[in-house]
């Protein structure tokens, strides 16, 4: 009986969304479905019923308002490339892929900013706008297949947001389907309007307060100069101790990179930049602005990096030559598989000058439980990304990977930093959120969600620790660390 | 420097209370809402004129004597401090650790930073630091029971829960008062420079607004000055004006190597432009200060308005004919046009002229959403009400409304001061 139930549910469902979104619109055969379980974070899976590609602000209204009428939970997802669970359809229900949206609608320059439908994918912005001297500043490493609408949801960094900032410092506004179905404008193009700042809360909520439907972003023109070093050091520390000083120095970089033995040797093997494969560590340090100065800027960071025992120093001499780094850099996640069937990335953060003092307890931890850690990050923001290597199909290992990654996140709340500086919290991290946060901060956050989100319905199961009342922990599930199998 | 007791509201006198800890901030707080009183969130008392008259009896709480140093790790450019202290304390703190907040502050030894972040201030470095959204990493309020929240943390980059620092920032002490911040800072630049650009006629203002955009420099500042702020700058940073008319101000940080560049090249990018030499301003600390602190005498009438950048210099213009006297100083970058005039502008003519400015500022010829905005700032008491401040509601009041429902139920704090409904 109650399957029969169910089953006409789901048959009013399909036929209530295909005469919104029409038959090719939307998807719910098991096989096809099989894609939409699960995110960048594979460790928990759930499928949804139905997944809608809707093509307008107005066929987004319509699938959530069908929702709203039969009591279906629903969520908004890009491209799918969050590592921490951010897509995962916790209720099941309907999942509103927001692929089909990806217009730029307009870009006015003069007026410094652009309006790009949600499933616009982050180097599309750049690409536009490149030839007229501007650009989108966020730039994830994933930004070849990540969406603005995913940057708008996890307030996504990336390697120059040293400099620029992060994904909230670039958006101007956000039209938004609220989980009721009202359909509202959020900031704009004009700075300021008089009222809360909604777009500074909406950005890095997770997809938990609706459905945004279209972004205003600010675009950046680009700087006259770049720089790019590369220092080779024989040991992490020195490195780690470079960038500590080149903050401390006020140097302000447009990006500062790390990558760690173990990451090098499998990047260098994927893309053959020439990297030694006997460096302890290298650190890609960039520097940007007017011409004027900017080669003083560089000579004080080759200082400093060699006076903290670098090998050696060397300058990308053309365009391409910082393209292939910058290649090496960002996709080098991709070259993680090189290294072993599985692996699991974290994002935690510290303060810059704990960085020396957190690896070398990452090293403590990785010895400890013999799993081999890579380490590639955003090191002048003070953003790790360890890599734990593993093989998924030993039991044993999967446990350790846990436990370690555990006690990594922890390291970095007791040396007072974060558990994550750009994935988000997901369903991944949930259960660290009341050690981040009092019951009354989490009770705060409640209030402000139910604001947005009084049924509960649009993304249930993220952000906060439990469904309406966050102020009792956590405990009935188990801890699930930042495991990533490979694809 | 403490406030004047009963401190005036907007012609209301509140009684001032100065808890010396957060949690003594907290009681008083759980005091107040037990005896059915308001609380009104007070700092140095500066910028209490914005928003609306207070509705219902209630005590100003004031954070002053929160204004420790709780953690400043100069190496990580961060600072956590408590939001009683003053703009210029902290500008000292860091200061010798070589280090800022750039946000500029109009009086910033009696201004705090909490009225600092409650207020969304800014001013002209705006075009090249952003605003207090940019720099506030971590923020602690005091909720409706008294007891304090926190979001956000002490690291530069962190995702982890909802941005309410954000929500706080610009919200007028509605949601809460503030009273624990840690900032991301700047290095302080090795030199600096502020530019005289004379432009007199009204024709020039435009090229030289759509010059800056895109020429060779990369300002901090790019400000449009009417003839009476132009006087009124001149009078208070000590220079001579070349002319009587408007004035450009451009304004450059960084290596001494870069800022030299960079004036050299704005001086031959408009020379043919501007209406006389393009000179830059020396001993330009007080310049800055003369910039940061324009905003017209004491009791004049004060708008704040917004457009798209590109519609800065119309509005200008607009606001500069709108009371004899009237001064107004426009950030380019940022569409932000501020304008004083006329004390004794009365409620009908006053809302006469703010409903043609608006109207202006809402040109019909805009889609809805590029629509601007236009704020009456200061006013006297009597003729303020929210019709007139911040004129017609937007789409997005409601939800606001239903935030401030969420978070303050009760009304407690700042009751009847901001948008309708907050």
């Amino acid at each position: 009986m109650t399957a029969t139930l169910a089953e006409d549910k789901t048959a009013t469902l399909l036929g209530r969304l295909t005469k919104i979104v029409g038959a090719d619109g939307l998807i719910s055969s098991p096989a096809e479905l099989m894609v939409y379980e699960c995110d960048g974070y594979t460790m928990e899976k759930n499928r949804p019923e139905v997944v809608v590609f809707p093509r307008s602000t107005e066929e987004i209204v319509g699938v959530v308002k069908v929702c709203n009428e039969l009591g279906v939970p629903f969520l908004p997802r890009g491209s799918g490339t969050s590592l921490a669970g951010g897509c995962l359809p916790v209720g099941g229900g309907v999942i509103i892929s927001l692929a089909r949206m990806r217009k730029i609608l307009e870009v006015d320059i003069r007026n410094r900013y652009a309006l790009v439908e949600p499933g616009v994918i982050n180097m599309w912005l750049t690409n536009r706008v490149k030839g007229d001297g501007w650009h989108y500043a966020p730039d994830p490493s994933s930004q070849g297949a990540c969406t603005i609408g995913g940057n708008v949801a996890t307030n996504s960094g990336g390697p120059h947001t040293l400099k620029y900032g992060v994904t909230v410092n670039h958006i101007l506004g956000v039209e938004l389907v609220l989980p009721d179905g009202r359909v509202i404008q959020i900031g704009g193009p004009v700075e300021e309007a008089p009222g809360y700042d909604l777009t500074g809360l909406v950005v890095g909520s997770e997809g938990t307060f609706g459905v945004v439907s279209k972004v205003w972003v600010r675009l950046v023109r680009n700087p006259q100069s770049v720089r790019t070093l590369l220092g080779i050091f024989e040991s992490i520390d020195d490195a780690t101790m470079t960038i500590s000083e080149i903050i401390g120095a006020g140097i302000v970089p447009a990006a500062l990179e790390m990558l760690d033995n173990l990451i090098l040797g499998a990047v260098e093997e994927a893309f053959g930049f020439g990297f030694p494969l006997d460096a302890g560590a290298v650190l890609i340090m960039e520097v940007d602005g007017l011409e004027a100065g900017i080669d003083d800027e560089a000579a004080r960071i080759e200082a400093i990096a060699l006076k903290n025992k670098a090998r050696k120093v060397s300058r990308a001499n053309t365009e391409a030559e910082r393209m292939l780094l910058w290649k090496s850099r960002k996709q080098a996640f991709g070259a993680v598989g090189r290294l072993a069937p599985s692996y699991c990335t974290q994002d935690g953060v510290v303060p810059r000058t704990r960085l020396p003092e957190m690896l070398r307890i990452m090293h403590e931890i990785s010895k400890r439980h013999d799993i081999r850690i890579a380490n590639i990050f955003h090191a002048g923001d003070g953003n790790m990304h360890p890599i734990l290597l593993f093989d998924e199909r030993d039991p044993s290992q999967v446990q350790r990977v846990m436990e370690a990654s555990h006690e990594i996140l922890d390291t970095c709340l007791k040396l007072g930093g974060s558990v994550t500086g750009e994935h988000g919290i997901g369903v991944e991290k949930i259960d660290f959120m009341p050690k981040l946060f009092s019951p009354d901060d989490l009770m705060a956050m409640t209030r402000v969600r139910q604001a947005f989100n009084p049924s509960g319905l649009c993304s249930p199961g993220k952000m906060l620790p439990t469904a309406g009342a966050c102020s009792e922990p956590s405990s009935a599930r188990p801890l699930k660390p930042g495991r990533r199998a490979p694809h | 420097m403490s406030v004047q007791e009963p401190f005036d509201i907007q012609g209301h006198g509140v009684a001032v209370k100065h808890p010396a800890t957060q949690e003594e901030y907290g009681q008083l707080v759980q005091e107040a809402a037990r005896g059915g009183q308001a609380v009104y969130p007070l700092g140095g008392g500066t910028r209490q004129y914005l928003g609306l008259p207070p509705v219902k009896p209630g005590v100003a709480l004031c954070t002053r004597k929160l204004d420790r140093v709780i953690d400043y790790p100069a190496r990580d450019m961060t600072v956590t401090v408590e939001l009683g202290m003053t703009v210029a304390r902290l500008r000292e703190v860091l200061a010798a650790e070589n280090q800022d907040l750039p946000i500029d502050c109009p009086d910033p030894e009696r201004a705090t930073l909490g009225g600092l972040l409650a207020t969304n201030g800014s001013g002209s470095r705006r075009h090249g630091y952003g605003t207090p959204r940019d720099y506030l990493l971590g923020l602690t309020a005091i909720d409706d029971h008294g007891r304090p929240t926190k979001s956000g943390g002490r690291v530069v980059k962190n995702v982890a829960g909802y941005d309410m620092g954000k929500l706080h920032i610009g919200a007028l002490g509605t949601l809460g008062p503030l009273v624990q911040g840690t900032f991301k800072l700047k290095p302080r630049p090795e030199a600096t420079a502020l530019c005289l650009v004379p432009l007199g006629a009204d024709e020039r203002l435009e090229a030289f607004a759509n010059h800056l955009n895109q020429g060779r420099t990369r300002p901090i500042s790019m400000d449009l000055l009417s003839p009476g702020a132009a006087r009124e700058f001149a009078r208070m940073a000590g220079q001579t004006l070349p002319n009587a008319g408007w004035l450009g101000l451009v304004g450059f940080d960084g290596a001494e190597v870069a800022v030299r560049w960079q004036v050299q090249n704005l001086k031959d990018e408009l020379r043919s432009m501007a209406s006389g030499e393009v000179v830059e301003l020396l001993s330009n600390a007080m310049a800055w200060e003369a910039l940061a602190a324009l905003g017209g005498p004491h009791g004049s009438t004060g708008l704040r308005a917004g457009v798209l950048p590109g519609e800065t210099v119309g509005l200008a213009r607009a606001l500069e004919t709108w009371a004899p006297a009237s001064g107004v100083v426009a950030h380019l970058g940022a569409g932000i046009v501020n304008a004083w005039g006329d004390p004794d502008t009365s409620r009908e003519p006053l809302m006469a002229q703010v409903e043609r400015l608006r109207h202006l500022a809402q040109p019909k010829r805009l889609a809805q959403s590029k629509s601007g905005w236009l704020v009456v700032t200061r006013s006297a008491p009597s003729a303020r009400d929210a019709r007139m401040v911040f004129g017609p509601g937007r789409e997005d009041h409601p939800l606001m409304a239903e935030i401030k429902r969420q978070l303050d139920p009760g009304c407690l704090f700042n009751p009847g001061r901001f948008l309708t409904d907050l």
